[in-house]
């Protein structure tokens, strides 16, 4: 077997491993689908498949509650005066899961702002998985 | 296979990856990329930005899979470089960016240096 066959091969192998992780990442990361929230008429679901206890209200969402999704299973976190779902994007931030993962439960304000404040993109991206405004 | 052959499989294979990685993600899980299409390229291109993801991830994939492979090696490496430089310059002076430039320096040593042997 000569060079650029022995090349081509592990080239093709080294395809084939890449396309596999992102496939298997994405199947693991798929959200379960919630069924029938027991509390049909005040209860939700967020983008990444975490059911909400009751609906926003219309004055905000409490820091307690923010507070009470501090995990990889479900996270939450306020930034700039709204809270956001971060749950779906940890494995997908660019930067590490850590830097999602160290907002969750919290005001991700100062953090998000000091790595991305300004910056369009980031912005867009967060919109995406906005859940509401904050409580003041 | 002499240490520098070692090394620039090594190099290869590893920039491969890391653009295969991303080409596939796009193609997989395209939704999770749209916010990062800068507006001047919808505008440039006009087309949603959904089908550019799409299209980056295909040549993403489709140039990281000529790197794996050892074919024509210096010039995906360049096309590459060069679309990592662009990349680069659109994210800017952030982590992510840093990180990206220190990608497009290896991209870039990889079109000069090649696969290593007399056939790149």
């Amino acid at each position: 077997m000569n060079n650029t066959t022995t090349s081509i091969i592990i080239g093709i192998l080294v395809v084939a491993l890449a396309g596999g992780l992102v496939f298997w990442q994405k199947s693991a990361d798929a959200p379960v689908p919630a069924g029938t929230p027991s509390t049909a008429e005040n209860a939700a679901t967020t983008t990444a498949g975490t059911e909400l206890t009751s609906l926003p209200p219309a004055s905000g969402i409490a820091s307690t509650e923010v507070a009470a999704h501090n995990s990889r299973e479900t996270c939450w976190s306020t930034i700039n005066g709204n809270v956001y779902d971060l749950t779906s994007w940890i494995p997908q931030h660019p930067g590490g899961e850590q830097a999602i993962l160290q907002l969750c439960g919290t005001d991700g304000s100062a953090k998000f702002n000091g790595q991305h404040g300004g910056a369009p993109k980031q912005a867009a991206i967060l919109i995406g998985f906005k859940l509401g405004v904050a409580a003041q | 296979m002499s240490r520098t052959q070692a090394g620039l499989l090594v190099l290869r294979l590893g920039l491969a990856s890391v653009f295969l990685w991303f080409g596939f993600s796009q193609l997989l899980d395209g939704i999770n990329w749209v916010g990062w299409v800068p507006a001047w390229a919808v505008a440039l291109l006009h087309l949603p930005p959904a089908f550019i993801v799409l299209g980056n991830g295909l040549f993403e994939v489709v140039f990281g899979a000529l790197l794996a492979m050892g074919l024509w090696t210096r010039f995906a490496a360049l096309v590459l470089a060069l679309h990592l430089a662009l990349i680069t310059f659109d994210i800017g002076l952030t982590a992510i960016g840093v990180r990206d430039f220190g990608l497009t320096l290896a991209t870039f040593a990889l079109a000069l240096l090649g696969k290593g042997d007399q056939s790149t």
